[in-house]
């Protein structure tokens, strides 16, 4: 079911109406709501695919119990690698089994032995990268004695399919987000109305930001010879804020609508194409995902904490992991590696961690002419990686980024160039949104924003629902 | 909980209250407008003795302004961008409510009319009529897929995606509709040659035509003509139209096929509109046609 769609606008309301006034008195029930609200949910999409979570569930549940249990530090090892194996095994086979054959033929190819092997027909269920590492993270932090092992197979089923943050996150932690579930909730007026705002500003950014640059998009990267470097730059441009209002708008919806059944999700984005250096973008982009591989990879591997050579390999891992979480493509993969190009000498030079307060320009209405250069800089280099993101091979992104030059072909119609409205209104929302000024005290001007801003969605709205582009990871 | 309900129930309303505010211009200016142009259902007074019906290609081909003067009689191009047959039905009712039937009857007679598909097609030409059934148009809408009980229900909401069309229908823009001779060829940005229409997907033939009976069921002291406007060559060679010849011949119905003459790519905007210069070529063979028909009266 999509957050964008009619199906759950009928369903919200009614799991909201149910859960607050028919199960209330009664936690028990109120989860099991919860969970056969999300197994609906998810299964609105695929029914079949409502038994690989329910698997994972019913694994890391006995596993943590087991890994708690375990006397020694050996058998709890033990149990922790089981749920590594199936989890990363369900991951591996429904993302990366095409990946590793192709690539398997691929490599003997080029020794010049021809090797016979087919491709699997395999549909990739929606959202497996998230709820599969929620529950990895569940383990690890039983194993690493951080929680408790639940004993309630209906709140821990909750837990892995909650269904705002199940398909496309942010991946929560146990630690956050099993507590709230084991504790009866309240509904508080300011939660209520937090949450209302965020699904108003989250369905802006999908439909009026993403949803609206995604024909030019598309029309550029399908067929690049055909425009002009002026187009192709405004195209990869209109990419990098489809992305972000994308799945920053789908984190927003998430987040509001866990708050609407008295739940807080982690933040996941915190403007980040407002970022002075990438490693700020990577404090400010994807949270749950950039603080999950620190937590349960990096660290780990030892951090920074280790010699410089093997620090910089850390960064590396990371990042080139990032990227293959994305997708099983080479294109992700280079992505990744290219932020940690980007990275590395921030890190050598011991500066990474320069730009580490929230709000930026604080106390002002605009930036200094230094940090608007550079924002622009970082933005830039963002774009350029996103190209890679986007395109279908990598020979496909170096013959786009090589077009940039061109003279010839289409320059940008003014239909692209009045698409660019939405991202713009986006950078201003967010730039008032980073002091909670978007909404102001004064009650008929914050209702003439909110009535404005659901205007603008309603005649933004496509007919045809688009999917969220974070669903396909 | 009671003052988030209260919150959200104010906004609710405030927001509907702006859906209201929202479609009054539109609902203003369907009871109101009638000046030289009008829209659909500002049908009275008309009587034309020859009545053209069709789709976006009858609309695109034919000039009836300049046909009336050329021939002297009364000439009326009742066509609409894509309308299909079960429309064009219900328009002509309306027409014939308001006025005598036509002495001749052109029907629009081609494989690019659309007669029985249900995908919705054209929506945006009819939204201001869907707000309180206007015309009588939902128990016909509902036979269209991409139907939705809120187009009908809950005011602007059919707006929904379509910025530009909620202009227009609510400052009353017309849609190149003549108040004496319907429906004109656009007079502006036709030499630009539109993306061709994929060939693979056209279906060029006709199986049924059930519809022609339907149209000229409604005209039973017409005579009857059918006509096919002009259409590519790339098209030319694909179409089939057996079904109706066979209709014609059946029926002993005039064919007026201009479908068969073949016209340079020059004089087209896509391979199923003609341009300006298709728009005149058509318009004078049309003009050729009454006059040889010389069964009219001059009045």
């Amino acid at each position: 079911m999509l957050f964008n769609s009619p199906e759950f606008l009928i369903f919200l309301p009614i799991v909201f109406g149910l859960y607050w006034f028919v199960t209330q008195r009664n936690l028990k029930a109120q989860n099991l709501l919860l969970l056969v609200a999300s197994y609906v949910f998810y299964g609105w999409w695929d029914w079949r695919f409502l038994g690989l979570i329910a698997l994972s569930t019913i694994v890391d549940f006995l596993v943590g119990i087991r890994i708690e249990e375990a006397p020694d530090k050996a058998r709890k090892k033990r149990w922790l690698w089981v749920s590594l194996a199936v989890n990363l095994g369900i991951l591996g086979y429904f993302k990366y089994a095409n990946f590793f054959i192709e690539n398997w033929i691929t490599a003997w190819d080029s020794l010049g032995v021809a090797m016979h092997a087919s491709t699997l027909q395999i549909i990739l269920p929606v959202g497996i990268s998230f709820y599969t590492f929620q529950t990895l993270s569940y383990s690890i932090d039983i194993y690493r004695g951080n929680l408790k092992a639940t004993r309630d197979p209906v709140a821990f089923g909750a837990f892995v399919s909650f269904f705002p943050q199940l398909v496309a996150g942010p991946i929560e932690r146990a630690t956050n987000l099993l507590p709230q579930i084991t504790s009866p909730r309240t509904f508080t007026y300011e939660q209520g109305r937090d949450g209302m705002r965020l699904i108003l500003w989250g369905m802006f950014k999908k439909v009026v930001v993403a949803d609206s640059c995604a024909p030019y998009v598309d029309m550029c990267f399908d067929n690049p010879e055909a425009f002009s470097g002026s187009t192709l730059i405004l195209g990869a441009i209109l990419f990098s804020f489809q992305i972000y209002g994308d799945f920053s708008g789908y984190s927003d919806i998430a987040i509001g609508t866990a708050k609407l059944f008295g739940f807080e999700l982690m933040t996941n984005f915190k403007f980040p194409y407002f970022s002075r250096d990438i490693a700020e973008f990577w404090r400010r982009w994807h949270i749950s995902l950039s603080t999950w591989f620190r937590d349960y990879l990096y660290i780990p591997l030892g951090g920074s904490r280790v010699s410089k050579p093997k620090a910089i390999r850390n960064v590396f891992i990371i990042f080139l992991v990032s990227g293959f979480w994305h997708g099983a493509n080479w294109t992700f993969i280079a992505w990744g590696g290219i932020h940690a190009l980007l990275f590395i000498p921030l890190f050598l030079r011991g500066t990474n961690r320069k730009n580490t307060n929230d709000v930026l320009a604080e106390g002002r209405w605009l930036p200094s002419p230094h940090e608007l250069l550079q924002m622009g800089w970082t933005f830039t280099a963002v774009t350029i990686a996103w190209v890679f993101f986007r395109a279908d091979n990598i020979e496909l992104a170096g013959h786009y980024m090589a077009n940039w030059t061109e003279i010839a072909g289409k320059a940008p119609s003014s239909r692209m160039l009045f698409t660019t409205l939405g991202p713009a209104g986006a950078v201003a929302g967010d730039w008032l949104l980073r002091e909670n000024k978007l909404y102001s005290e004064r009650k008929w001007l914050r209702w003439g924003v909110y009535i404005a801003m659901a205007i603008i969605i309603l005649f933004s709205w496509s007919d045809e629902s688009t999917q969220f582009i974070y669903f396909q990871f | 909980m009671r003052r988030f309900f209260v919150q959200f129930g104010q906004f609710s309303g405030a927001f509907l209250a702006l859906l209201f505010l929202l479609e009054i211009p539109i609902q203003w200016n369907y009871k109101t407008q009638n000046a030289d142009m009008a829209d659909w259902q500002k049908l009275e007074g008309i009587n034309a003795d020859i009545v053209f019906i069709g789709n976006s290609r009858t609309w695109h081909s034919l000039d009836a302004d300049t046909a009336s003067q050329k021939t002297g009689h009364n000439i009326y191009a009742l066509a609409q961008d894509g309308w299909q047959v079960r429309l064009l039905n219900q328009k002509l009712k309306t027409y014939l409510k308001q006025n005598r039937q036509p002495e001749f009857f052109f029907i629009q007679a081609d494989p690019a009319f659309l007669g029985t598909r249900t995908n919705w097609y054209s929506k945006s030409n009819f939204l201001k009529y869907l707000f309180l059934d206007r015309e009588g148009l939902q128990d016909l809408m509902k036979a269209y897929e991409g139907y939705h009980w809120w187009d009908w229900s809950i005011p602007t909401i059919r707006y929904a995606g379509l910025p530009g069309r909620y202009i227009i229908d609510a400052t009353g823009s017309n849609m190149g509709i003549h108040r004496r001779h319907g429906t004109l060829p656009e007079s502006a940005g036709v030499q630009e040659r539109l993306p061709a229409i994929p060939m693979d997907v056209w279906k060029c033939s006709v199986r049924s035509t059930a519809w022609i009976d339907s149209l000229k069921g409604q005209c039973p002291s017409s005579k009857i003509i059918l006509w096919h406007p002009p259409i590519s060559q790339a098209l030319s060679e694909k179409r089939d139209i057996t079904a109706i010849t066979s209709y014609s011949i059946e029926h002993n119905v005039p064919l007026f096929d201009l479908g068969k003459a073949s016209l340079a790519d020059s004089m087209f905007k896509d391979n199923t509109h003609v341009n300006k210069f298709g728009s005149i070529w058509t318009t004078d063979t049309v003009v050729a046609f009454i006059q040889e028909l010389n069964a009219l009266q001059q009045p």
